[in-house]
């Protein structure tokens, strides 16, 4: 048996009209990614005493044509990584859960969190391959190759990056979306700039006379990008969240 | 011939705060009591009435616990509740549709 679509309750329109207004609604009031940047920052800003003071160990292979290539990596910098971004995503969880009871709304914030975490020992785990390979690394990571883009991507902040868009698209937060591919072009870029630098076989000049505030452009731009994402984001929720008229 | 979109309407879901509720839960994954009253601009009485419908058809659970003190009532879709929202929506964008091919023809 099939009620009218024309019935007291409303045309089909109106209908559709109502319930994706309340859908806009729940999503509006789930949003919260002002925290996720906001955590982010810090641990990138965290990141500069581990980069600093940290050892460094070097791996160097000898290539084919009898070039010897060379990868260094922070000993310390690396395992602050690993457990910063892995307590970071624990934090993010436990602020939707607190938020989610506080307010009446749960949130679909698990694929993120799990996306997240998973990510990031991936970058952990190339990180290791590749300072352990570092002629494969070269091999790959040839101008206009796929290697290269990996490589890239395959940092804190690449996953970091990812992992936003991810949250962007579970929230259909365009605000975020935006401040996230300016955070990864940013990031990108610098990163980018910064590994080349570890790539070349004459890093171990490098290393005997090291700038050892060479990471810091890197740091200091994300995280500047993710602290000013955080104020925009939070505003533009804030902004939506205050009453018409 | 393909079956009029109006017999995929079902007498349960196509009801305004009915959708509203089973809208709701559905991208919050739970929703609590209080929040589908403020939302749907009910009295708890009139919002009780329609969960008991949902629930009865097995569209959605309701979980009573408490948070402290505080009495809380979490409503939750299940999968038969994701499955009535879906068809609903379809049959109701192909109401739509029709609707607008035939109205041009109309005076």
């Amino acid at each position: 048996m099939t009620s009218t679509p024309a019935s007291a309750s409303g045309d089909p329109q109106n209908l559709l009209a109502a319930t994706r207004s309340l859908t806009r609604r729940v999503r509006r009031d789930q949003r919260s990614a002002w925290l996720p940047l906001l955590v982010f920052a810090v641990v990138t800003f965290g990141a500069i005493p581990f980069d600093r003071y940290g050892p460094h160990h070097t791996h160097c292979a000898a290539e084919s044509g009898g070039r010897e290539i060379c990868r260094a990596y922070g000993v310390l910098s690396l395992w602050y990584w690993t457990v910063a971004l892995l307590l970071a995503y624990a934090v993010i969880g436990w602020f939707y859960l607190r938020r989610s009871n506080e307010r009446g709304i749960g949130t679909r914030v698990q694929p993120y969190l799990a996306v997240g975490a998973a990510l990031t020992v991936l970058t952990i785990a190339w990180a290791l391959w590749s300072s352990a390979n570092p002629t494969s690394l070269h091999a790959i990571s040839n101008p206009g190759s796929p290697g290269t883009l990996v490589d890239r991507i395959a940092s804190p902040e690449g996953a970091i990056g990812l992992a936003l868009l991810l949250l962007a698209w579970i929230e259909r937060d365009w605000v975020l979306a935006a401040v996230t591919v300016v955070y990864l072009v940013v990031a990108m870029t610098v990163v980018h700039h910064t590994r080349l630098a570890a790539h070349s076989a004459s890093l171990l000049t490098h290393l005997a006379h090291p700038d050892i505030w060479g990471f810091l452009p890197r740091l200091l731009a994300s995280g500047a990008v993710l602290l000013a994402g955080s104020l925009v984001v939070a505003l533009a929720h804030a902004r939506r969240q205050r009453p018409a008229g | 011939m393909s079956e009029h979109p109006v017999n995929g309407l079902d007498d349960v879901v196509h009801q305004r705060v009915r959708l509203g509720i089973l809208a709701i839960a559905q991208q919050a994954r739970r929703v609590e009591f209080t929040y589908l009253r403020d939302a749907l601009d009910l009295t708890a009485g009139n919002l009780s009435q329609h969960l008991t419908v949902l629930e009865k058809a097995k569209l959605v659970t309701i979980e009573k616990g408490y948070d402290g003190k505080r009495p809380r009532t979490w409503i939750e879709l299940t999968n038969a509740g994701k499955k009535a929202l879906r068809d609903e929506v379809a049959s109701l964008k192909s109401l739509i549709h029709q609707l607008e091919r035939r109205s041009p023809r109309q005076p």
